[in-house]
């Protein structure tokens, strides 16, 4: 049932592709941004 | 409501499985191949009693704690987003591979337990450094050990055992189990090692201090040194990987190395040969800094520097101008062959060609590595080839994963479905194709096939 709902709904292929690429750049940008602020913050402790 | 049946509206539920897949690959490759390169560098810090090892351990200990917190808890949102989205799937591939996920479980405690021990003791251990650094080694090899037993889920998936289900020995060892295995132990190494650099020259760029200069310097080569040294194995590995899928799942190799995703092979070896180049741009460069000056040498580096660049270009020309057909970059009739663009002989070569050069700089620029360098005087432009290796080596291991999970794409499924979640037994609409699957995907001679 959800399918039949859903599908009309979906993107073209190429676009899926590029926002799966795009969501994966959002979080891994915030992942890689949370860590060099906690880093700048507590890391460098030498 | 029939189980399996939501779909998530807008992106398709393969994205969501997609995206959360390769972001987590993205951290968990980076802890497998940096906890490598950290417990080894600091088992050098111990033999060499040069202190920028052990700097180099700890920062590494810093960053796969925090690294390791959010790779983890994107892993438990993918298996939740794959039990949801996927149900039967799941529970078949729980069944098969129980032993593969049960042993995961245990080796992600232990994990948490030495990885968070190998940070924290450090100080605590300063007196009983060798007892320091085994629980280093532990951690690592416990994650490399974490990947290998993913990998008989992964490689399963492509090229499933022959041997009934119950079969454990048989299922661990399916057919591109050892390739991915090997693949994916040395990708990792390489994949940290460029990351390593990157952010040696992000901080060198940055530094004013002499003694980060230096230290951020060498951090750049040291990262390089595994990246690249890696790197080089891989074509040689890839093509066993490339061999076992051809023989064992003959549709998936045809679709990502002749078919549709063809253009995958040229994207990837675009991507080798930005690597390799820049490598050997930062080698060239390196080289004015060797303590004992070395002419040869440097002449040497810069023919193997026009050699690369010749090798990869020959790499990169396609095998006809059917490019990219999913985009419409269509100029030409699929196999109406270019000149140099085919598989044999020319891209044996040009791989050939990049590995045995590659070597050779690689030797050179160690032998003057070993002399010593001059540390904290290298030029910006060799720090963004650094960077420039680090952006690429991110984008190859995005097209890696991406090529692995749609060759599956490549069978023909009788329920109408896009392709295979398990090749040959299961679609992508979680139905069940073959007979006597998954018990055994394909009839075999010890099940005494009639």
């Amino acid at each position: 049932m959800m399918w039949e709902i859903a599908q009309p709904t979906l993107f073209p292929p190429i676009a899926r592709f590029f926002i799966a690429l795009l969501l994966i750049l959002v979080i891994e940008g915030s992942a890689v941004l949370f860590a060099f602020w906690v880093y700048s913050k507590y890391g460098e402790d030498e | 409501m029939p189980i399996g049946d939501i779909e998530i509206p807008g992106i398709g539920k393969e994205v969501v499985i997609a995206v959360l897949a390769q972001s987590h690959i993205f951290h968990a490759a980076f802890i497998a191949g940096i906890l490598f390169i950290a417990s080894i560098s600091e088992y050098l810090g111990v033999v060499t009693k040069q202190p920028k090892y052990d700097r180099f351990a700890k920062t590494a200990a810093i960053v796969t704690i925090l690294i390791f917190a959010v790779g983890s808890s994107v892993a438990i949102t993918f298996i939740l987003a794959l039990i949801t989205l996927y149900p039967v799937f799941w529970s078949y591939i729980q069944n098969i591979l129980f032993w593969a996920l049960f042993a995961e479980a245990f080796m992600f405690v232990g994990e948490i337990i030495l990885i968070y021990a190998w940070y924290v003791s450090w100080e605590k251990l300063a007196y009983r450094k060798k007892l320091h650094v085994v629980i280093g080694f532990m951690a690592a090899f416990l994650v490399i050990a974490q990947v290998t037993f993913i990998n008989v889920v992964g490689s399963y998936l492509l090229t499933p055992t022959l041997a009934e289900v119950t079969n454990v020995g048989a299922t661990y060892l399916n057919p591109t189990f050892v390739p991915l295995n090997m693949h994916r132990f040395v990708g990792n190494i390489s994949y940290a090692g460029f990351l390593v650099a990157g952010w040696g020259a992000l901080r060198y760029l940055r530094s004013t201090r002499d003694e980060d200069r230096e230290y951020y310097d060498w951090m750049g080569h040291w990262g390089l040194v595994w990246g690249f040294g890696f790197l080089l194995l891989q074509p040689f590995i890839g093509y066993g990987y490339m061999k076992a899928i051809r023989e064992h799942n003959t549709a998936a190799f045809e679709y990502i190395m002749m078919g549709e995703k063809s253009w995958l092979f040229i994207l990837l070896v675009t991507e080798l040969g930005i690597m390799s180049v820049a490598a050997m741009a930062y080698f060239l460069h390196k080289l004015k800094f060797a303590v004992k000056p070395m002419p040869t040498a440097r002449n040497i580096m810069v023919g193997s520097l026009w050699f690369m660049a010749l090798f990869s270009l020959l790499n990169m020309i396609p095998s006809d101008l059917n490019l990219v057909p999913q985009i419409g970059l269509v100029f030409g009739e699929q196999d109406d062959y270019l000149p140099l663009g085919t598989m044999y002989p020319w891209k044996y070569i040009g791989l050939i060609g990049m590995m045995l050069v590659g070597v050779l700089a690689l030797a050179l620029y160690l032998r003057a590595a070993a002399g010593g360098f001059h540390w904290g005087r290298a030029s910006r432009w060799s720090q963004y080839a650094l960077i420039a290796t680090a952006v690429t080596v991110i984008f190859t291991m995005l097209t890696m994963g991406y090529t692995r999970e749609t060759a599956r794409r490549g069978g023909d499924p009788s329920d109408g479905s896009d392709g295979f979640l398990i090749q040959g037994c299961m679609t992508l609409n979680q139905n069940i194709v073959a007979e006597g699957c998954p018990d055994a995907p394909e009839k075999t001679m010890e099940k005494g096939t009639s």
